[in-house]
Formats: structure tokens, sequence, C-alpha cells
């Protein structure tokens, strides 16, 4: 063996002395029988657990309902036994047995439902889980509980039918009040990431749900639903997540600012009625008294409460100029105050290219020719602010 | 204690759906339902036949879109539509009505053992057995060809 030749040679050589190397002996020793792994042994069991796989694949339609829902049970108990193993010996991960257990309910909900013959279509199974999910969360208080939550309950709003009722579009007014209450709920009582963002996106998919649900065809429900979602920011407790999910509010903006943008500019027959667009107004005045007094850097997302106005110009020119203004604006403001770049510029860069291939998309060939010579002169002009941020004897954000 | 409630409790949820689904042929009525397959369909969670059922034809009078049905055994042995209505009512089954027949979510597909699919739906003339409840849910019990 090479270590016990290097030892002699350290030994030999009055590197170390004969006590040292006995408990080199000793340790070495004892920690290759802690780690020899029997091998074949697993190798066999996972080709055991292959063919009872494949043995149950083939039958699986003969096996009798009842065992099938039962072997699956078993499945999602043993899940949570080795969880507890793992939990209290603290080897493995308890966390990714739970999630196991998690699969193995929902696989067993479904395997119930099919062995029934009965419908997939419902929202109950996506309920289920995602509540299930949220107690692991609140019990266990641990963030994959928060994704596996947030993947079930998007089945949910993907799923057809409502709660209880086999038959309604997207979602009726039980489930829209059961998820925002416990969006809601969640939101508040935890108060940690990713939850917080999250909870809030279910709150913002629910408030777009909504339009379906009371059948009104507007285009303004992503910017009323952000709005209404501000002062939930009020009941966040901590500064730093309030402060993490301005980001959350500024980029739903952005993102809506530039869709809105391209809609209008290539529609031409939705239309928006006068109420409505005084309404989001005047709704956004009062938002913004609150951004202003609260939220600060919030109030970039203002200028979305004049879109229902703006929605009026059919070519859009409005819009292109207020998002363009904004997005301007908004680079030179956070560069002033030294705050990090990255998503002004990502943003403005975005404006530009969404403005272009709008306006420009039927002469492409020669917007090409301008477009390419736009993104050098933003190259060069990166590339000259770095230099200069750098002689400044600044950190380049 | 609070390691083993989460599977106690899902175990209860899975036993609650299972009684739920048997309550129907506990306390429900069992049907003969005339039936043809109809688009072929091998999605991910199995094989099932889509069915359709030319028995469940509604008077000129009921508009489409969601609609409340009972049944009864017609004097063939199948089973037709009793009563029919836009609105809810009392023991009633919510289904669907587009094109031409009214459509019962859960009588819309059946699963059936790998393999078997095309049979059913080169057989054409099927009849489905299914118990309904007292209020108003359904539940297939056996897909075969009508003799």
């Amino acid at each position: 063996m090479a270590r016990q030749t290097k030892l002699m040679e350290w030994q030999q050589a009055g590197l170390i002395d004969a006590e040292t190397v006995d408990r080199i002996k000793a340790y070495e020793g004892h920690r290759q029988k802690k780690k020899r792994v029997p091998l074949l042994l697993i190798v066999g069991l996972t080709f055991v657990g292959l063919a009872l796989l494949s043995f149950l694949a083939a039958n699986w339609q003969a096996i009798p309902a009842l065992i099938k829902i039962g072997l699956v049970l078993v499945i999602m108990v043993s899940c949570y036994v080795l969880a507890d193993v793992s939990e209290r010996r603290t080897i493995w991960n308890p966390v990714a047995f739970r999630i196991l257990g998690l699969v193995a309910f929902a696989g067993a909900l479904i395997v119930t439902v099919q062995s029934f013959h009965m419908s997939m279509q419902g929202s109950f199974i996506g309920w289920v889980v995602f509540l299930a999910a949220l107690a692991h969360f609140f019990t266990w208080r641990h963030p994959a509980y928060a994704i596996v939550a947030f993947i079930s309950g998007l089945n949910i709003f993907t799923g057809v039918g409502g709660f209880g009722t086999e038959y309604a579009t997207f979602l009726d007014w039980t489930s829209i009040v059961l998820v925002v209450i416990v969006s809601l709920a969640w939101f508040y009582f935890s108060q940690s990431f990713p939850s917080l963002i999250l909870s809030w996106l279910f709150l913002y998919l629910s408030g777009l749900e909504l339009f379906a649900l009371v059948s009104y065809d507007g285009v303004l429900w992503p910017i009323w639903t952000l709005f209404v979602l501000v002062p939930l920011l009020l009941v966040v407790k901590q500064d730093s997540d309030r402060h993490f999910l301005y980001h959350l509010y500024l980029i739903v903006a952005a993102i809506n600012s530039l869709v809105y943008l391209t809609v209008r500019a290539e529609t031409m027959d939705s239309v928006i009625p006068l109420g409505e667009a005084v309404a989001l107004a005047v709704f956004g005045l009062a938002i913004g008294y609150l951004i202003y007094q609260k939220f600060r850097p919030l109030l970039w997302i203002l200028p979305l409460g004049l879109f229902g106005f703006l929605w009026l110009d059919e070519q859009a020119i409005l819009i292109a100029a207020l998002v363009e203004i904004i997005a301007f604006v908004y680079l030179i403001e956070q560069e002033r105050q030294g705050r990090r770049l990255t998503i002004p510029f990502v943003y403005f860069i975005a404006v530009q290219l969404t403005i272009y291939f709008i306006y420009a998309w039927d002469r492409l060939d020669m917007s090409l020719f301008f477009l390419v010579g736009a993104l050098l002169v933003f190259l060069i002009a990166g590339v000259l602010w770095w230099i200069r941020k750098r002689r400044e004897g600044g950190v380049p954000s | 204690m609070k390691r083993y409630l989460f599977p106690v409790l899902q175990i209860i949820v899975v036993l609650g759906v299972i009684l739920s689904f048997y309550s129907i042929s506990w306390f429900g009525d069992s049907y003969r339902f005339r039936a043809e397959p109809y688009d072929p369909f091998s999605p991910v969670y199995g094989e099932y036949v889509m069915l359709q059922y030319p028995d469940l034809k509604p008077a000129d009078s009921v508009k489409k879109g969601l609609v409340y049905v009972t049944f009864t055994t017609g004097s063939d042995g199948y089973a037709k539509i009793d009563r029919i209505s836009n609105d809810r009512f009392f023991g009633s089954v919510a289904g669907d009505y587009y094109d031409k027949y009214v459509t019962i979510p859960q009588l819309n597909q059946y699963y059936v053992e790998q393999g078997t699919g095309k049979g059913y739906e080169d057989a054409k003339k099927l009849e489905v057995k299914a118990d309904v409840s007292p209020w108003g849910t359904v539940r297939a019990t056996d897909l075969s060809v009508r003799k």
C-alpha cells in the first residue's frame, strides 16, 4: 500500500516518530472500516428493486385497486420513517425524504382517482398536495417545502374545474377566495424567502384569474392587480425583506410595461372604457400616496396608472414615449444614486429592442443596420463608463 | 408525534377519497349507458378510452354550456336523460352540453388495461356501467363491448 510505504519512508527520514505512525494507522484503519460500503450489496439491492418495480409495472392493471393504493401509501409511510431515522441519527437528508413522501402522497391520490375511473380534471389533487406541502413548510420551516407547495399549487391554476365542482372555466369564486386567503396567510406567516415571493406570485396569479371569473374582458387587470398588491408590503416585518420585494414589484411592472407596449402596437381592436382608465389613474394616485409615504423606491411603478389613457392611441406611440422616458430617467437616477445598474440597464436595452422591433419590423433590413450600430454604441458607452469608474477608484457595480 | 402526523393525515385523506368513491356505489343507483369511443388518446397517465353517449341528447330548449341532469332507465335497458336543466337542482349531475351530446366529466374517459384501448376503439359499440349517487356524483364501474 502506498500509504504504508510513505509512512515508513517518513519515519526513516526522521520526519515523524513511531507513535505518530501508529496513530495515523489507527485513524486510517478506523475510518476505512466505517467507509467500507458493501458495494455488491448496493448493486444487488438496486437490481432487486428494479425487478420488483418492473414486476409491479407489468401487472399494474391486474392488481386490485385497494392494493395498488396501499402499495403507494406504504412507500409514502416508509419515506417518512426514513426521514425520521435520518433526523434522529443526523445522516442523509430528512427534507429530501419528506419531499419524496409528499410526492408519494400525490401519487397515491392519482392512483386512487385512476383506479376508480374518476376524472383527473378537477383541482382537488393540486389543492390537497398544496396544503400538505404548506403544512410541512410551517412545521419544519424549510424553503424546499415552499417550493413543492408552489409547484403543486400551480396545478390549482392550470386545472380545469373549481373546488368541488367539476365544471367551471378556470377557478370559481370559492377557489379564488381560498387561494387568496391561503396565499395571504402564507405570505404573512412565512416572512422569509422564497415564500414571500412564491405566495406573492400566487396572489398576482389569482388577480389575473379573477378577470376570467367576472367575465369582464378588460386589458388593465395586470396593472390593477399590481397596484392592489402594494399595501401588502405593510405587513412585511423585516426592512431587508421589503427592500428585496421592491425588486419583484419593479420587475413585474417592467414586464407589464413591455407587454402592454407590444400588445397595443400589434393590435387594433381592443378598447378600454374611459371610465376604467379614469378609475385606474385615480386608484394609482391613491396607491401613489401610500408609496410616497412608505415605499419610495416603488414610485417607478406608478406610470402604469396612465396606461388606460395611453391605450387610446392605437399606434402606441404615447406608451412607447412614456416607457422610453421612464427607462432613461430610471437608469440615470440609479446611476446618480450609485446603485447597482444591472436591472436598469437590462430594462433600458429591452425597451429599445421592443420599440425597435415594433416600429421597424417592416423595414428590418435597413433597421438592423441601425440596431447593430445602436448596440455597438451601448457597448462602447458601457465600457467607457466602466473604465471611468475604475479610474475614479470606485468599485464598479 | 409531530413526525408521524403528516403520514397519518395523508393516509386519512386518501382513505376519505376512496370512501367517497365507494359511497357512490353504496348509496347510488346503477345504470347502463350506451357509449361510443371517439378521439383516440394516450397521454402519460396511462391508456384510456374517450367516450361519448348517444342517448344523452337533450331537448332543443336546453342551452349549450353547463347543464344538470338526472337519469332514468329506458325500455331498452339503457340509461337516458330523466330531467335536464341549466340550473342546479337536488340530486343532479353536473355536465357540459356542447356539439350534440351532454358530457359527464367522470364518464368522459375510462382507464383500460395497457394495449386494450385500440380494441375498444375499433369495437365502436360499447356500454358503460355507472353508479350515480343521490348527491350527484358518478362513478363508472365497468366498460364492455355492447352485444
